[in-house]
C-alpha cells in the first residue's frame, strides 16, 4: 500500500505562490514527499487534466488540491467541469479555501469534491488533515486513470 | 394654469392650443367618450397640457357628467389639478429608491469579495510567521551545542529567547486580530445575501425557545424575559429568530451591575405592520453614543465577560430592513434601553 501512496501524484491548482509553498511545506512537514505538479490558474488545470498539455497519464494516481478562488477560471468551475467528465471524475479532489464559508463548502461537497482544507494551515492540523487524507491516498488506488 | 389672460383663451381650439401635438388624438378620445356619456373609464385621467411659455405640465383631470331632470345628458364639468411637481417628486422618489437598492446590493458585493481577498494575504502572514517560529526553534537547536565566540552565546539567546518570538507574537497577534475582523465583515457579508422566505412566524413560541436556548445565561444572570400574547409577523423565521434572540442576549450581557436583568417584550398590530417593543433594565447606552450602536465594530464596555465583534446590532438592523421592516432604539443611561422592531403584519388567516 505504501508504494501505491507514494506514486501518487499530488496537483496543486494554487495562484498564490505563498500559498503554494505553504502548502507544499506542511506536506513535506508531515512526511508526503508526494511529486507535486503545480498550476498557476484554472485553466492551466483544465489542460493539463484534459490532455491538451502533456498531462496525466493513465494507470497513474492523482489528488487534486484546487484552489477555490483564481482568476478567470474558478476552482468551483474546474470542479464542475471534472465531475462531468467520466475520465476525471473519479480523481479526489481536496478544495482549498481562505475562508469556512458553510455554503461555499456546502457547493463544493455537492459538486463532488473529497475534502477541504482552510489556510492557513498549522503545523499540527495538518498531520490531522494528512490522516483523513490518508484515507483518500488509500482509496486513490481504485480510482487510477484508465487508459483512454 | 395655462399662463394665458382669460380673453386670449376664449374661442380658442382647446386641443391645439394647450395639448401637445402627440397627445392630441389620444385627449380628442377621451373628449368623445365624456360627451357621449361613457365616462367610466375616463372619470380620472392625467394627460400633460403646454403651457403659454411652451412648458409642459402634467393634469390630472376628474370628468363629472351634468345632467337635467329627465337624465338627459346637458354638459360634462372637468377640473384639472396641476400634479406636475408631485409626478416630479414620485418619480425622483422612485429612481432614489433604486439606486438605493442597487447601492446596497454592490455595498453587499464589496464587502463578500473584498472580505474574501483579505484573507489571501492574511495566509501568508500567518503561515510564514509559523514558519518562522518553527526555523527559530530549529535553528537555536541547532547551535545549543556549538562552542561560541564569549558574548555571541548571550546575543543569541537574547535573539532567540526574547527578540524573535516578541516580534513574531506582535505579527501573529495582528494578523489573528484582522483575521477576527474580516470573519466578523464576511458573517455580516454572509446575512446580507441569505435570501428571506417569510413566513407567518408565531412570536409567542419563538420567545419560548429563545428564553430556553437562553436558560444557562439567564440563570447564571439571575434574569428573566417577560412577554404576554404577541401578534405573529410574516418574516423569515431564521432571521426574526437570531434578532431577536441577539437583543434578547444583548440585555443580559449588558445587565447593570447592581440588578438582575429584566426584559419585558410586547407587541401590537399598527395596520400593516406589527410593533415589537424589547425592554430592559440595563445600564443603558449614553446619549454621545446612540447613534453610533448601529456601527459596525462599535463595543460598549461590556460590565461581564469578553469582548464581542462588533457586529450583533448591524446585524440585528439588517435583518429587519431585510425583512422590510425597521428598527430604532431609545435609551437611557442607567435605567435601562428600549428597541422598536417593526416588521410586516402576518396576513390573516
Amino acid at each position: 500500500m505504501a508504494d501505491e501512496n507514494s506514486a501518487v501524484t499530488i496537483l496543486m491548482a494554487e495562484d498564490d505562490d505563498g500559498h503554494a509553498l505553504l502548502v507544499q511545506q506542511r506536506f513535506e512537514s508531515v512526511g508526503v514527499n508526494n511529486p507535486i505538479i503545480r498550476f498557476r490558474t484554472g485553466q492551466e488545470t483544465m489542460n493539463f487534466l484534459s490532455g491538451t498539455t502533456p498531462g496525466i497519464e493513465p494507470g497513474k494516481s492523482y489528488l487534486l488540491l484546487l484552489d477555490i478562488r483564481m482568476p478567470g477560471l474558478d476552482g468551483i468551475e474546474v470542479l464542475r467541469r471534472m465531475k462531468a467528465d467520466a475520465r476525471l471524475k473519479r480523481i479526489p479532489v481536496v478544495m482549498l479555501t481562505t475562508t469556512d464559508d458553510p455554503r461555499e463548502i456546502a457547493l463544493c461537497y455537492d459538486l463532488g469534491c473529497s475534502s477541504y482544507l482552510t489556510k492557513p494551515v498549522e503545523f499540527d492540523k495538518f498531520a490531522e488533515v494528512i490522516k483523513r487524507l490518508g484515507l483518500f491516498l488509500n482509496i486513490i488506488r481504485i480510482s487510477k486513470i484508465k487508459a483512454a | 394654469m395655462l399662463g394665458y389672460p382669460r380673453e386670449d383663451l376664449i374661442g380658442r381650439n382647446w386641443f391645439e392650443t394647450a395639448i401637445p401635438e402627440g397627445q392630441r388624438e389620444m385627449v380628442k378620445e377621451v373628449f368623445n367618450n365624456i360627451i357621449s356619456g361613457n365616462l367610466a373609464p375616463v372619470e380620472r385621467f392625467d394627460n400633460e397640457v403646454v403651457t403659454r411659455s411652451g412648458e409642459l405640465r402634467t393634469i390630472s383631470w376628474t370628468n363629472r357628467l351634468r345632467r337635467d331632470s329627465e337624465g338627459n345628458i346637458t354638459g360634462a364639468l372637468t377640473s384639472g389639478e396641476d400634479i406636475t411637481d408631485r409626478k416630479r417628486a414620485e418619480l425622483e422618489l422612485i429612481k432614489l429608491n433604486s439606486d438605493l437598492i442597487e447601492k446596497k446590493q454592490e455595498m453587499e458585493n464589496f464587502l463578500y469579495i473584498t472580505t474574501h481577498d483579505l484573507r489571501s494575504p492574511l495566509v501568508n502572514i500567518v503561515g510564514f510567521s509559523q514558519n518562522l517560529e518553527l526555523y527559530i526553534r530549529e535553528l537555536r537547536g541547532a547551535l545549543a551545542p556549538a562552542s561560541l565566540p564569549p558574548g555571541i552565546r548571550e546575543t543569541l539567546d537574547k535573539l532567540f529567547g526574547d527578540n524573535i518570538p516578541n516580534a513574531l507574537k506582535f505579527v501573529l497577534e495582528g494578523a489573528h486580530r484582522m483575521d477576527s475582523l474580516i470573519t466578523a465583515l464576511l458573517k455580516v457579508s454572509r446575512q446580507g445575501q441569505v435570501k428571506m422566505k417569510p413566513e407567518t412566524v408565531e412570536m409567542n413560541g419563538l420567545l419560548k425557545n429563545i428564553t430556553s436556548s437562553l436558560r444557562y445565561q439567564l440563570e447564571e444572570a439571575g434574569g428573566q424575559i417577560e412577554y404576554g400574547v404577541l401578534p405573529p409577523c410574516s418574516a423569515d423565521p431564521a432571521a426574526a429568530s437570531k434578532l431577536f434572540t441577539n437583543l434578547l442576549d444583548n440585555a443580559i450581557k449588558y445587565r447593570h451591575k447592581d440588578r438582575a436583568p429584566v426584559v419585558n417584550v410586547t407587541g401590537e398590530v399598527k395596520g400593516a405592520m406589527v410593533l415589537y417593543t424589547v425592554a430592559d433594565n440595563c445600564s443603558g447606552i449614553p446619549a454621545a453614543d446612540l447613534s453610533r450602536i448601529w456601527n459596525l465594530f462599535y463595543q460598549p464596555e461590556r460590565p461581564h465577560g469578553s469582548k464581542g465583534e462588533g457586529i450583533g446590532l448591524p446585524m440585528v438592523r439588517l435583518m429587519v430592513e431585510k425583512n422590510g421592516g425597521a428598527i430604532r432604539m431609545e435609551s437611557e443611561e442607567g435605567k435601562g434601553s428600549v428597541f422598536y422592531v417593526e416588521l410586516p403584519a402576518a396576513e390573516e388567516g
